[in-house]
């Protein structure tokens, strides 16, 4: 019985010796390529000056064409973007910029249906995860997740849990994939009209502790900050507009500025024609002023 | 609770020392089992545990019954009583709603229409497992092949051992209770050779079958826009996926067990390597084949009545294999598309394929067993498939090969379709070469081997998304 002690004693001594060894690999692979995602690319830009940004979710990523913005203002600026990100990304976005000495002009933040949302997006934030031991990383995640500390304690468990996103494939796409343009290149839908259920606009909490920092980050930086909401085809409720319009510095409401549903892909998100419309009326509304 | 969960690898030291602090006593050692085995299951769903102490009850009763019994007539009737309680609370709870559907199909042939009011129940997690262990005691003391046991603790512990409780092997008595009468002494050697098997189980579960799995629901969710060629893809992935998925399990439990110093039936012997089909089905879920050979087949007059009183019996027996995987026409079909497969074979070349099956296989073996898998991937796509009518159609979409394959093979399913490949090649790789013995982690350079074993768990295991066991639902 002793024997069988040592022995799987061992065998959990290998165990760790391999996740910390992987551990070590995934992260370096991480933290060594800075073009991958688009918190990789804020991580990697250091002392760059912008005219503008867009940060967001896949309502901002998927509608908002800066290279047609760039063309036509001969304005500097990207579109960061992210498939689900919510506020906190975004304040974990500009801190991380910040914090970098970069420095930007102007911030164009859309808010809508992610309003009520300050803790982490489980779809967005698990690309925030090979830099958990960076302290504003672990500080936007530790209020509201309960493994959090597992995640940056156990060696390799963030990875394991999320090997479909940064597992395996995503190591080996850190080692081969090192362009910067292809990750912000704009990608804008190309269905038409997929389903129009309708989206949950309601107001939920009347604070969102990220977007009140977003706001003193900025003044602090003098940023001209800017919140927007982009076209949506159908929502449950309204009030969100008078709500902004009332708690939100700078804000500009485009939820009905296009009604022509086949500029829509479903009731969130426009399609690449929608998309082209809408970025010229950010232009002309928002940017050439 | 699932072996591949965090819980489990709490759960099992802990079962595992104090198992072996009570080694020296024997009666507090099989009430340890007995409980920790109860817990263990009613971690899924506590309420179902009455069930299954119902049907353990029972059958510790009408074995003792059937034993003491001299006349034979009354020995038949409680067998009879045995054998309807425990099916009738399978039937119950697993087919009412299909039987009753079936019915008012039938009657719908002839435009009479029958409303029936369904039940909504949830499925007792291996119900189809425990309720054929435990009536393999009863047959066996019927057929006086075993005594009854007088000891409550000992055959709850057979019963509910719960490496094999909710998806096997399914356990015989004459083999599995007598280990749990006498002491058992640790034997390293053996615990050490069970830890092994249970990360190769692992490893097939968490890498091979559940990476496999994401592709087989994406293919079968689209199945009517997906082409033939696909479809054979799909197909094909399954059928690694549910045999790495319940094999997986299979070793995972026998592994267990044998830390235990407890010996649990083979359950899979490489069925992939098989010249035909009726070898597979020698080498597939072999407790449950064995079960139904001894049960039902060998009982109904087996081979050794003529041609067509052998088909008849072989199609009851994988019509009824068919119907204990699930309430689903398409598992009958699949189960009947069998017999196709397997009579033939048995009846024209018999003696030549059971001298063949015993001779170790070799590399001139390759193309009849690439031919076995072609047949059997073919007939688990209709396993697979989500209702009746889809699996009448598949057929006929994988006779039809097309062209558009390539392209849908790249562009619909992107870099996953080649990472599957890699992963079926590698399984297969992975056991031919260690076929000679019983699990691919034992031999020459077996540390060495059990280290890359466990670094493919970590680097390529599924963990985001605890995937039960296919086999749980049956």
């Amino acid at each position: 019985m002793r024997a069988f002690i040592i022995y799987i004693a061992k065998w959990i001594l290998i165990l760790l010796v391999l996740a910390f060894a992987f551990d070590y690999i995934y992260t370096k692979s991480f933290t060594d390529n800075k073009s991958r995602s688009v918190y990789q690319i804020i991580r990697g830009m250091k002392k760059q000056k912008y005219d503008y940004i867009f940060l967001g979710s896949s309502r901002v990523k998927r509608h908002i064409n800066h290279q047609l913005i760039n063309k036509q203002t001969g304005l500097k600026g990207l579109n960061l973007g992210l498939s689900a990100a919510g506020p906190n990304e975004v304040l974990l976005y500009l801190e991380t910029f910040l914090a970098n000495q970069n420095s930007c002009k102007n911030i164009y933040i859309e808010i809508g249906d992610k309003w009520n949302q300050e803790y982490p997006d489980s779809l967005a934030s698990v690309y925030e995860l090979p830099f958990v031991h960076d302290t504003t990383v672990y500080n936007l995640f530790s209020p509201y997740d309960n493994n959090i500390s597992y995640k940056k304690n156990i060696p390799f468990y963030r990875y394991a849990i999320n090997s479909t996103k940064i597992g395996y494939r995503a190591v080996a796409a850190n080692l081969t994939d090192n362009n910067i343009q292809k990750t912000l290149k704009f990608r804008p839908y190309k269905e038409t009209l997929l389903n129009t259920k309708p989206i949950d606009t309601r107001i939920k909490i009347k604070h969102n502790i990220c977007i009140d920092r977003i706001i003193d980050l900025c003044k602090k930086h003098d940023i001209h900050l800017v919140f927007f909401t982009s076209p949506y085809l159908k929502v449950n409720d309204s009030e969100y507009k008078t709500f902004f319009k009332a708690n939100l510095p700078q804000y500009n409401d485009f939820s009905d500025a296009i009604t022509d549903s086949t500029c829509f892909r479903d009731a969130l998100h426009l399609n690449e024609k929608g998309a082209n419309r809408f970025t010229k009326m950010v232009v002309d509304s928002l940017m050439k002023k | 609770m699932l072996f591949n969960s965090l819980v489990f690898m709490l759960f099992l030291p802990l079962v595992f020392t104090i198992y072996w602090a009570l080694a020296k006593q024997l009666r507090w050692q099989n009430l340890w089992i007995f409980a920790t085995s109860l817990f263990f299951y009613g971690w899924w769903d506590w309420r179902f545990l009455s069930l299954l102490i119902f049907t353990m009850t029972n059958d510790f009763l009408l074995g003792w019954w059937i034993d003491k019994t001299e006349n034979e007539r009354k020995r038949k009737w409680l067998l009879v009583f045995s054998i309807v309680s425990n099916i009738g609370v399978l039937c119950v709870f697993k087919y009412y709603n299909f039987f009753l559907q079936s019915w008012a199909d039938l009657w719908a042939l002839f435009d009479i229409k029958i409303s029936f009011s369904y039940w909504q129940m949830i499925l007792p997690i291996g119900i189809s497992f425990y309720t054929f262990h435990s009536l393999s005691y009863t047959i066996d003391i019927y057929r006086r092949k075993l005594q009854h046991t007088k000891d409550y603790i000992a055959f709850g512990a057979f019963i509910t051992f719960f490496p094999q409780l909710v998806a096997g092997p399914i356990a015989r008595a004459t083999q599995l209770l007598p280990q749990f009468m006498k002491p058992k002494k640790f034997d390293f050697t053996l615990a050490k050779d069970g830890f092994r098997q249970m990360l190769w189980g692992l490893f097939k579960k968490v890498v091979i079958a559940d990476t496999l799995a994401m592709f087989v629901d994406e293919i079968f969710s689209h199945q009517q826009q997906m082409p033939g060629s696909m479809m054979w893809l799909g197909s094909l992935y399954f059928a690694i996926q549910v045999y790495a998925d319940f094999s997986g399990y299979s070793d995972m439990a026998i592994g267990i067990a044998k830390m235990f110093s407890i010996s649990l039936m083979k359950n899979f012997s490489l069925p992939f390597f098989s010249n035909n089909m009726a070898e597979f089905w020698h080498k597939w879920h072999i407790s449950l084949s064995t079960w139904f050979r001894d049960y039902i087949y060998i009982p109904l007059g087996g081979s050794q009545k003529g041609k067509w009183k052998y088909i008849y019996n072989i199609s009851v027996v994988f019509a009824l294999s068919g119907l204990w995987h699930g309430p689903k026409w398409n598992y009958i079909w699949w189960g009947l598309l069998n017999v196709l497969y397997i009579a033939p074979v048995t009846l024209l070349f018999r003696a030549r394929n059971k001298e063949k099956s015993l001779q170790p296989k070799t590399y001139r073996d390759i193309p009849s067993m690439l031919f076995t898998l072609i047949l059997f991937t073919f007939s688990v796509g209709i396993f697979r498939t989500e209702s009746t009518h889809l699996a009448l159609s598949l057929p006929s979409k994988l006779l039809q090969f097309d062209i558009k394959f390539l392209t849908f093979f790249f562009d619909s399913i992107e870099r996953f379709a080649l990472e599957g490949l890699l992963f079926v090649v590698l399984l297969l790789f992975f056991e031919w070469i260690n076929r000679s013995k019983e699990h691919p982690l034992q031999g020459k350079y077996a540390e060495w081997k059990t280290i890359l074993i466990l670094g493919f768990i970590l680097l390529f295991g599924i963990f985001s998304d605890y995937k039960a066991f296919i086999y749980f639902q049956f």
